[in-house]
């Protein structure tokens, strides 16, 4: 019998009805927080199984939650003063830092590392708005 | 193995395929026939800048009416879209204003021309038609996937199987062979906002992947009828910021709007390929 890697956070579904991450996200340990999330991408959540690559439904679970893990950290490390007032008080007095985003990078490109896409990103090329930043240095906002 | 030559005969029974067609499908034109590779893949002729440009467009025209005819019978299909099903209803109007509207949903990213837009061929300048031409035509010699995507059956389809019918090679004349179906389009410009990609950009379609060998009718996958499906594409406008939000259709865009980091969006790619059978669900159980 194969190991099935280890469980994902809590929110992690289509059925979550937050437009924002719970606050165990931005707690350091836990269930539901970055280091679930970490955790749970390091695990590989598009293993094979049984000689099988990963399907559809796990495939769009494994970009749900790292999607909203980006989002989430985009809206703490770079959200205006104005916007920040519209969002909830943790997200506000979080912790998480670029160090943090840079291991969520990292987490997704050992990803495209484990499924075989670690080829080259691709560069930006005039009417492309898809980015690849080697480190979440890139996305400061001045 | 590969035919390279237009065929021509007459035939008045030309399709009406759609969209602004100033009226040219309204006389007799000369059927074009297509040849096909031996796995179903119709196979463009070659053409080049004096081609007339009607004939550029006819060859468009038919190619894309033939690749949705033919695509059903074949595990060639390269990355399937829910949010195509106008297209993947194999008979009556190729919806043009809905691959207009969002090429990214109709053509492989590869097979994408970034100064250009995949249209009505009608509206579409000789340039473009000869640069969408050419580049297809370029990549038809190897066994890669098909320009256009065609069908992905919804997650959580518990559906039949349609059984591939017999491959091999064969001929088949093109122009007005289908029924018309009395369908308006229902889409328009709205929610164009999906951007095409310079070629070759997060595109993980493999060139040669055969992952997608099931062919499952979208009515039968979402539940939706026609009248529902056309409804469908034609919200694409707007995308929720809620997951419980989002309309199964718009997953992949909801994915997409969530980060613009290129290792994500290139793990967005996965969907196009990945197989949509429920063989996942012990281990999604798991998750």
């Amino acid at each position: 019998m194969e190991a099935v890697g280890r469980p994902g956070p809590d929110w992690g579904h289509w059925g979550y009805n937050m437009a924002t991450l719970p606050a165990a996200f931005h707690k350091r340990t836990g269930a539901g927080s970055l280091g679930n999330v970490l955790s749970w991408v390091k695990g590989n959540p598009l293993r094979s199984f049984e000689g099988k690559a990963a399907g559809y439904r796990r495939v769009e679970k494994a970009l749900l939650v790292i999607g909203l893990t980006l989002r989430e950290m985009d809206r703490v490390l770079f959200t205006d003063e104005d916007d920040a007032r519209k969002l909830p008080d943790y997200i506000n007095k979080s912790l998480l830092t670029l160090v943090d985003l840079d291991k969520a990078m990292e987490g997704c490109n050992d990803l495209l590392q484990e499924v075989g896409l670690n080829k080259s990103l691709p560069e930006p090329e005039d009417g492309s708005n898809t980015i690849a930043e080697p480190s979440a240095s890139r996305y400061v906002r001045f | 193995m590969v035919t390279d030559q237009i065929h021509l005969e007459f035939d008045s029974d030309d399709e009406t395929d759609g969209g602004d067609d100033n009226g040219e499908a309204e006389k007799p034109e000369e059927a074009l026939v297509l040849a096909f590779r031996d796995d179903g893949y119709p196979l463009l002729p070659a053409i080049d800048s004096n081609t007339p440009l009607e004939m550029l467009k006819r060859v468009l025209r038919v190619y894309v009416r033939e690749v949705r005819s033919k695509c059903s019978s074949s595990g060639r299909c390269a990355s399937l879209t829910i949010l195509i099903s106008e297209f993947q209803k194999l008979s009556g109007r190729i919806p043009w204003a809905a691959i207009r509207a969002n090429n990214d949903a109709h053509i492989v990213k590869k097979c994408q021309r970034t100064k250009y837009t995949l249209d009505d061929p009608s509206r579409m300048t000789h340039q473009a038609v000869l640069r969408f031409l050419n580049h297809w035509y370029s990549r038809q010699g190897d066994e890669k996937v098909w320009p256009l995507k065609f069908l992905k059956p919804e997650r959580n389809a518990v559906a039949a199987v349609e059984p591939e019918s017999a491959r091999g090679r064969r001929d088949s004349t093109v122009s007005g062979g289908e029924p018309q179906e009395p369908q308006e389009e229902h889409i328009d410009d709205k929610g164009s906002d999906i951007e095409a990609h310079e070629d070759g950009k997060i595109e993980v379609d493999g060139g040669d992947n055969d992952n997608v060998s099931q062919q499952i009718p979208v009515e039968q996958v979402t539940g939706m009828g026609d009248k529902g499906g056309q409804e469908k594409v034609a919200e694409i406008g707007e995308v929720p910021t809620i997951p419980a939000q989002v309309d199964p259709i718009q997953r992949t865009r909801f994915l997409k709007s969530l980060s613009n980091y290129g290792g994500y969006q290139k793990l967005i790619g996965l969907l196009d390929t990945a197989d949509v059978s429920d063989h996942d669900w012990l281990i999604m159980a798991c998750y």
